[in-house]
């Protein structure tokens, strides 16, 4: 009843150099599948979901402070409907991109894929780009963290989403790199990508909420 | 592996491209966000603006509501997915909507500007408030006093910059008590206000100005924080009734 | 190309398979196997166990009389919230990840969880966090602000003391390690049972540790978000909770118990599915109703959702919300009900016997049930009123978390034990350890009952010799030591039957679910074969039913394990990097450095994660 398990590992073949040439998981793996999904993709989707309480308290503390700063500039005394809208383009943009990629990559064209997302990743480089012009700006105005409650709730909200769309064009960068050097298994790029692409636009409907409850609703008072 | 079931394969082998749509879908997008963003500018425009002023900021969250659903639904592909997917990520939402949003939203003004807010400068309490320990025998003073005095500080110092205010601009026309002047300005000693006496109403007031009795707008000549220092005055104008003021415009506010 | 290729050289793994069961320092160092990681919980749970008891034992020696000066201010504030932050976050959570970790993948047949390196990620983030939060001992104080820790108390300027900065920093670690276990153990249970086990034939056990996992990884951001702005406010000097500059203390309370109150189903779940395990195994019979205690444990989790406020009548949140909150938590007391309720169904008239992990099981029904009839009265928002900050709900809590929690922990250990050492534990001593336990915890928390009602407000270090709480606190005291020594009598048990006892082999209870199936302890890569599952009760079918035996396949499977990996150690030790440089920020110049040094650190191992073969 018992398993043969393989003598010498079939896995584990190394050249002279040390580069590994094993097969990295092409062989009969016996794992389960229950659902017959990729559990990568279900992570994705249940992490979003904890995404979606994280900022969900982010922006709710925004909301319980709204109109009750003591001092200093008042949103009306800062934001500026241009910036928001550069950005805001932009990271719209960056899922159509994003979305192209995927889509090349399940039509199996890697090197359609990489180029969208290199320039997904320049897109979100280029909106926390505008995020920091606009930081610096409202810090010029006379607004920083410790000024108020606008000050402190609106840097640690945006500049959370900052972070993460940054974590993205550092991810996103990292993949396509690692698809060029070809350092990834080709059978799991489009499931890789599209795990990738899920977090992304996860980043732009963030965006789309804050943008909207945030600077919209200030600009039609 | 996946199963999306509308992923069909053709002949290659290869699922359709969704290009085409994804393409349409950003342009939609990128249209839906032009008006959102032009929608402020037709503020410009009162005979527009003013009769559909209720109506304008549901239209921007069902605008919103719309892009957010075609990015989880379309490119994040959530609609028509597995079951478990839509699980996984809406109940979640679900929480987070019922328990951040709305309550948060119903229960603070959201979609006021600004509430009761006095302008205050920074209060620093760091100094002098010493938590007891063994060896310390003095009972530190009381938060809530501390905080009552400076509370107190706070409103004297904002008295005198709102008074300060008032005396550059506003008493050319109201009167060096807020008796007011015929023909340039109403009595803000008296209960009346034509235009509203909520600190709302009265920020408007002074900031843009009342059009119909040529009220002029002090936004340019005065800082955010100098109007709501001035408005803090005006209200403590309200019920002194100065002798010789001028006659009550407007509705009697309680208050 | 060249450097990087140099660079991918440094960072080429030791790639070997966790084929043989090997436990040297570098194999625990490195290892992804579910039940290593599994027993590296158990050890640190009970570890914790011991330090958060020692912590209750020496404030209660102060407030054992009146008008003593042992421990008092901080000091005892510093033990009463070390006591309360050790036992939840760092033994009963690894406790309940103990369990979880070693059993669910041998309960629904699977070889391992579904992505072991970030299940070793959630490990070591627990274990450099829990040092990081104790290490506020060495280099500041204890925190001393309550386990809710309470703004405006713990802004700076109420709390100047670091101690609350390791506090935020270690919960902190925490809550990652727990939100990424969710995540894992959620994929786990839907994406890698064995064929045949559809979600109604998973085991009660399965099914809560599923529960919970949704809840730590839906629960656990608000409250990340809550020790990110104190964060803030004590480090970046921030206003989120400076009421000087119209801060509200509400919003604290607001971010904590929305985690706070599915963190304490959390707590208790586990147990239940561990009850209902082993109530079935002895009484001979299957759990009655076990679909409706499915349903009840999946009811509970999501209105767990809806009853926050309940820790917050006493807040002024207002007589609407008051209202909303009461009846909600009224309403999640009737699935907890008709848990209870079938596991009644279960015994009557069964014919049962009572090893160990029986009598601790069926102790876990009354005592829970005391504690949550005291957390009905909490439900009545006037009643509450009354009771809010008092000894009542120190009782209220210490009986659905020592008689409900913990009892279903030593069942759950006495139970388990012998398949993860492959010996049996000594009944005679397991019997000790349950009298002396049972007994001192009813003799410390039952009169909290009574001081509460009395009057006695929580967290004081000491109080008048004329307010008639002088006996129900010694007797609390005295009922401390007698649950320390029935602790130590567990903890020697263990080591001796490691050592000493009787052979367990596969099955000794004569169970009906797929973990007896393995080896004791079991191979490590768990079954020779995938079992193929016809009903919720597989190895009693494989026993008992000719034609629903697990079939054996006809040709050998080749069986692939995933090999040992230094990454999800560095990628937390790069997490603990950028918390000392935030924590140093005012304290040395350019700590900053260490936080950016940490996070380049992070990038580096999850490239090296990333890339290296599994």
């Amino acid at each position: 009843m018992s398993a043969q398990l393989a003598a010498t590992d079939p896995h584990e073949v190394a050249d002279a150099a040390g580069h590994d040439h094993g097969d990295h998981g092409h062989h009969a793996v016996v794992e389960n599948n229950f659902m017959g999904l990729p559990n990568i993709k279900l992570a994705m989707w249940a992490f979003l979901g904890s995404e979606c309480m994280f900022f969900g308290s982010l922006i709710g503390t925004y909301f319980f402070y709204h109109g009750k700063a003591l001092a200093g500039p008042l949103p009306q005394d800062v934001f500026s409907i241009g910036i928001t809208s550069i950005s805001t383009f932009l990271l719209l943009m960056s899922s159509l991109t994003m979305a192209l990629a995927v889509d090349a990559m399940k039509q199996r064209n890697p090197a359609t894929a990489r180029n969208f997302l290199v320039i997904t990743a320049l897109l979100g480089a280029t909106f926390v780009g505008f995020q920091v012009y606009e930081f610096s700006h409202f810090v010029h105005l006379g607004l920083k963290l410790s000024t108020s409650l606008f000050g402190s709730t609106f840097y640690v909200m945006t500049g959370f989403h900052g972070g993460h769309v940054t974590v993205g064009v550092i991810w996103l960068s990292m993949l396509a790199l690692l698809i060029h050097k070809g350092k990834l298994n080709p059978a799991k790029l489009p499931i890789n990508v599209e795990v990738a692409g899920l977090y992304w636009h996860f980043v732009d409907i963030v965006w789309i909420v804050i943008f909207t409850f945030v600077y919209l609703l200030e600009f039609i008072q | 592996m996946s199963a999306a079931h509308h992923d069909h394969a053709d002949a290659g082998g290869l699922p359709h491209s969704h290009k085409k749509a994804y393409i349409r879908l950003g342009v939609l997008l990128t249209v839906v966000t032009a008006i959102e963003l032009g929608l402020p500018f037709l503020k410009a425009y009162p005979d527009i603006w003013m009769p559909f002023e209720p109506v304008w900021a549901p239209l921007l969250v069902a605008l919103s509501v719309f892009k957010f659903g075609a990015v989880v639904g379309e490119f994040m592909h959530l609609r028509g997915d597995r079951r478990i997917f839509q699980f996984l990520f809406l109940s979640p939402l679900a929480i987070a909507v019922i328990i951040f949003l709305l309550l948060g939203a119903l229960t603070v003004s959201l979609f006021l500007p600004f509430g009761e807010g006095i302008a205050v400068t920074a209060i620093d309490v760091k100094a002098g408030y010493v938590r007891p320990t063994k060896s310390s025998g003095a009972e530190p003073p009381l938060a809530e006093d501390k905080f009552k005095a400076a509370f107190a500080d706070a409103k004297a110092k904002n008295f005198e910059a709102g008074k300060a205010a008032y005396d550059k601009v506003c008493k050319a026309c109201h009167g060096d008590k807020g008796e007011g002047k015929a023909a340039l300005g109403f009595n803000l000693t008296d209960d009346c206000y034509k235009y509203g006496g909520t600190f709302k109403d009265l920020y408007v007031t002074v900031a843009d100005g009342r059009a119909g009795n040529k009220m002029p707008a002090q936004a340019g000549a005065l800082k955010s924080e100098e109007i709501r220092q001035v408005v803090y005055y005006i209200r403590s104008l309200k019920g002194t009734n100065v002798p010789g003021g001028q006659p009550c415009v407007g509705d009697k506010v309680a208050d | 190309m060249a450097a990087l290729s140099v660079f991918d050289k440094a960072l080429e793994p030791v790639y070997h398979q966790e084929r043989e069961v090997k436990y040297g320092l570098v194999d625990w160092l490195t290892t992804v196997d579910h039940k290593k990681i599994g027993v590296l919980y158990g050890v640190a749970g009970l570890f914790y166990l011991l330090v958060g008891g020692l912590e209750a034992l020496l404030f209660r020696i102060q407030i054992a009389k009146p008008d003593q000066n042992i421990f008092v201010g901080d000091t005892f504030n510093g033990l009463v919230t070390m006591h309360a932050t050790t036992m939840v976050f760092m033994a009963v959570m690894p406790l309940i990840a103990a369990f979880s970790n070693y059993f669910v993948p041998l309960m629904i047949g699977a070889r391992d969880v579904a992505f072991p390196r970030m299940n070793a990620f959630s490990w070591w983030t627990f274990c450099f966090g829990s040092i990081l939060l104790n290490s506020s001992l060495i280099f500041a104080e204890f925190p001393a602000a309550g386990w809710t820790g309470y703004a405006p108390l713990t802004t700076k300027a109420m709390s100047p003391s670091a101690g609350i900065d390791f506090w935020w920093a270690g919960l902190t670690m925490l809550a990652i390690s727990s939100m990424v276990a969710g995540v894992n153990f959620v994929v786990t249970i839907l994406n890698m049972r064995a064929p045949g086990m559809t979600l109604m034939r998973v085991p009660v056990l399965v099914w809560m540790m599923m529960v919970i996992q949704f809840l730590l990884a839906f629960s656990f951001p608000p409250v990340a978000v809550g020790l990110i702005l104190l964060s803030f406010d004590r480090t970046f000097g921030t206003v989120f909770y400076e009421y000087t500059m119209g801060g509200d203390p509400h919003l604290w309370q607001h971010l904590f118990w929305v985690f706070g109150h599915p963190e304490v189903y959390v707590l208790i779940l586990p147990s239940m599915g561990i009850v209902s395990e082993i109530l079935p195994v002895f009484a001979r019979r299957p759990l009655f109703g076990q679909h409706a205690v499915i349903f009840s444990g999946i009811f509970i989790g999501f209105v767990g959702f809806g009853v926050w406020g309940h820790h917050m009548f006493t807040a002024g949140m207002g007589p609407i919300a008051d209202a909303v909150f009461a009846s909600t938590t009224a309403i999640i007391a009737i699935p907890t009900g008709v848990k209870i309720f079938n596991w009644l169904g279960t015994l009557w008239g069964a014919k049962m016997t009572y090893p160990t992990p029986m009598i601790f099981a069926l102790s876990f029904i009354p005592l829970f049930t005391i504690g949550g009839l005291s957390g009905i009265m909490h439900a009545n928002a006037p009643l509450d009123l009354q009771q809010h900050d008092s000894y009542f709900v120190v009782a209220h809590f210490h009986y659905v978390l020592v008689g409900g929690a913990l009892m279903g922990l030593f069942a759950g250990f006495y139970f388990y034990m012998p398949k993860v050492t492959g010996k049996l534990m000594n009944e005679a001593l397991g019997k000790v350890h349950f009298w002396l336990f049972a007994i001192g915890l009813n003799l410390t928390f039952w009169p909290m009952h009574d001081l509460g009602n009395r009057g006695m407000p929580r967290r004081i270090y000491t109080y008048p010799a004329d307010a008639g709480w002088n006996f129900d606190n010694l007797l609390a005291t005295s009922g401390v030591f007698l649950m320390a020594a029935g602790t130590l009598v567990f903890v020697y048990n263990i080591l001796t039957s490691l050592k000493n006892g009787k052979a367990a082999g596969r099955d000794p209870w004569d169970a009906c679910t797929l973990e007896w199936l393995a080896d004791s302890p079991p191979k490590a890569h768990n079954f020779d074969f995938t079992p193929i599952v016809f009903s919720e009760r597989p190895l009693w079918d494989h026993k008992h039913t000719a034609d629903m035996a697990i079939p054996v396949p006809a040709a050998a499977e080749e069986i692939h394990m995933p090999s040992y990996s230094w990454k999800p150690m560095w990628v937390s030790g790069g997490i603990v990097l950028i918390l000392v440089g935030l924590l140093l920020l005012h304290t040395i110049p350019f700590s900053w450095l260490i936080s950016v040094a940490g996070g380049l650190s992070i990038i580096g191992s999850l490239y090296a994660w990333v890339t290296e073969p599994v």
